[in-house]
């Protein structure tokens, strides 16, 4: 394992041991051409092999910065081949760490049949996100193909723009093979393809049950055309998983009403999109489409679950019954949970049932430590439900589950499923409209059986059938349920 | 070499073909940029596919499956009239599974010879491709 080194444009051409330029052909000092970089093997010296750091000058040798074009009709495959998993190859553009200033690697191009690919078993690395992608293109025709990018290995600090887009029909994208990784990225989005294939989400898993990670993603999109393929592409048939971490997506695009971050195409739809952090406006749509609209798709396998979306610890998660968000910028009425930010901003679940059944019932899941002495409880669930859905909610329709310990360390498990109306309740919500939306008080009950035993965990579900006819169909759950 | 200068202020660009670039493009008022073509290759690396995701050492039935059936059958009605073949069909049945509960080592020269033979004569009669050999050891 070696450290060598590229200062592009040098006189001669070093051993690329030395980060120095070199003074004779051959001589210790730095490789002279990027091209290494792209996978040519260097004039001098020994290529770069597995374990290896290789630093790049991010200037070259006269100051200027680096912009290489590719019109040969073939990618350009960034990295080594040879680079191995348990050994891989890491190559670092220089922020001024070891040569004065810093300048840009830049890749352009103006045909996506030109595109860069990242190799597999490779690190790359530009803290000031100085490894750039961008083209000149200003619009593609339809049935040209994708992607610009493709990430096989760990790329951090890529710089991706596409603002030159200018028409709908263009489709870009940056393509994960059967995983990669993208760290701290900075995309910056034109133009987006106007048609609701998910094949052309701008995120896109090109290989069944590959996976691809975000970390930290800032996204713009300049363009306020609606773009319905999305942000994240949700498969039909293989699973693909899709986990970002942090970061956020902005701009007058992402403002757009009903502008989407994921979209799927069908029923069959599966996998797992999971978003920890990611910010995004809440006039953006979750999907396209319902997940699994038919009972037939009952077991579609996809599921989004988003936490802290909203700024704060505000959540989404959707599956094929429905979804159910707690961000707390779309004021939604509350009872009595509060969340952990100083303003203790009070919060409850809005759920959206469009497509429960008995085989994939809505299912909402809160717990918490018990604490007191032992002893029997009544253990309680209020809800908010709009006027339009109150006719279809009944014990039978929707209902909860408690399971907890008793002082004999048994796991007991007791629900509220029954027939007849759901009572009414007094309960303080905080306003009985939401909107446009007219709700109604309802409560469920129960008195444990057992006494429970303190210091252990109450787990309660709220099982749900009833569908919902329309958008205004909405209930309000309070994650608070009480022990009393 | 190709230079394009543009001016961060009025967006001026200048691009020119010469040794050097001009010394005030080099100043603080103007972005320069060295322009090249990248190498492009026009084939990814293909990496050999691998059934067991690389790994050398396998079990007598993942060992069984790699040959495939057509050469399993072929192996077997040969060892019932070649003493080479059933002594290396004897070894592998014979092997007493290691604490990992592998019994085939890829790398090991007896298997190597054994599947390199025994594939040059399946291949000159069809029974295989020509590469079902360097296939097997592949993993």
């Amino acid at each position: 394992m070696a450290n060598k080194y590229i200062i592009h444009g040098a006189t001669y051409c070093g051993n690329g041991l030395a980060s120095t330029e070199a003074a004779s052909a051959g001589a210790a000092g730095a490789w002279n051409d990027i091209n290494v970089f792209e996978g040519a093997p260097p004039a001098y010296g020994t290529a770069p092999a597995s374990g290896d750091v290789v630093y790049i000058r991010s200037k070259t040798s006269v100051g200027a910065d680096i912009t290489r074009t590719n019109s040969s009709g073939s990618p350009v495959y960034l990295g080594s081949a040879t680079a191995t998993a348990n050994n891989p190859i890491t190559w670092i553009i220089d922020d001024g760490t070891i040569w004065p200033g810093a300048g840009v690697l830049k890749y352009q191009t103006s045909v996506n049949t030109n595109r860069i690919s990242f190799r597999a078993n490779n690190f790359f690395k530009s803290t000031l996100n100085n490894l750039r992608f961008a083209t000149t293109q200003t619009s593609e025709s339809a049935g040209d193909g994708y992607p610009w990018v493709e990430v096989h290995g760990v790329v951090e600090g890529l710089h991706f723009d596409t603002r030159t887009y200018t028409n709908t029909v263009a489709r870009c994208c940056i393509a994960f093979g059967d995983g990669g990784t993208l760290v701290n990225p900075v995309i910056k989005l034109g133009a987006r393809y106007s048609g609701s294939d998910p094949t052309y989400a701008f995120f896109s898993i090109t290989v069944n049950r590959g996976d691809l990670h975000l970390i930290n993603p800032d996204v713009e999109l300049t363009s306020v055309g609606l773009a319905p393929s999305g942000l994240f592409g949700i498969p039909q048939s293989y699973p693909r998983n899709y986990y970002v971490y942090g970061g956020r997506v902005y701009g007058a695009g992402a403002n757009v009403e009903n502008q989407v971050l994921c979209s799927q195409a069908g029923s069959y739809c599966s996998g797992l999109i999971k978003l920890v952090g990611f910010e995004f406006p809440r006039s953006m749509k979750v999907v396209n489409n319902p997940i699994g609209a038919s009972q037939a798709s009952a077991s579609a396998g996809t599921h989004i679950e988003i936490i802290g979306c909203d700024g704060g610890i505000g959540g989404h998660h959707e599956a094929c019954w429905g979804w159910m968000t707690s961000r707390t910028d779309n004021n939604p009425p509350y009872l009595s949970a509060f969340g952990l930010d100083s303003e203790l901003t009070a919060w409850a679940w809005r759920v959206y049932p469009y497509s429960p059944s008995m085989q994939s019932p809505m299912h909402i899941p809160a717990m918490k430590m018990y604490t007191d002495d032992s002893s029997v409880k009544t253990i309680s669930q209020e809800v908010l439900v709009a006027d339009t859905l109150v006719p279809t909610m009944t014990k039978a329709s929707l209902w909860f589950s408690v399971g907890y310990t008793d002082t004999s360390d048994i796991q007991r498990s007791e629900n509220t499923r029954d027939s007849g109306a759901l009572a009414d309740s007094l309960a303080n919500w905080s306003a009985e409209v939401w909107g446009m939306i007219a709700l109604v008080k309802k409560s469920l009950s129960l008195t444990t059986k057992y006494a429970i035993k303190k210091d252990t965990v109450i787990t309660l579900t709220l099982y749900g059938y009833a569908k919902a006819a329309s958008v205004n169909d909405v209930l309000f759950v309070d994650p608070d349920f009480g022990v009393n | 070499m190709s230079f394009r200068a543009t001016h961060k202020t009025t967006g001026e660009v200048v691009e020119y073909n010469t040794p050097l670039p001009q010394p005030e493009h080099l100043t603080a008022e103007w972005r320069l940029e060295e322009i090249g073509f990248a190498v492009a290759a026009p084939d990814a690396p293909v990496l050999p596919v691998t059934l067991y995701g690389g790994r050398r050492r396998l079990t007598k039935q993942e060992f069984l499956d790699l040959l495939g059936d057509d050469a399993v059958a072929f192996i077997l009605t040969a060892a019932k009239s070649d003493i080479e073949v059933e002594k290396w069909v004897k070894r592998l049945d014979l092997t007493t599974p290691d604490p990992d509960g592998t019994s085939v080592d890829l790398d090991d020269p007896r298997t190597i010879a054994g599947v390199t033979s025994i594939g040059a004569e399946m291949t000159m009669l069809s029974v295989v491709a020509a590469d079902w050999a360097q296939g097997v050891l592949n993993g």
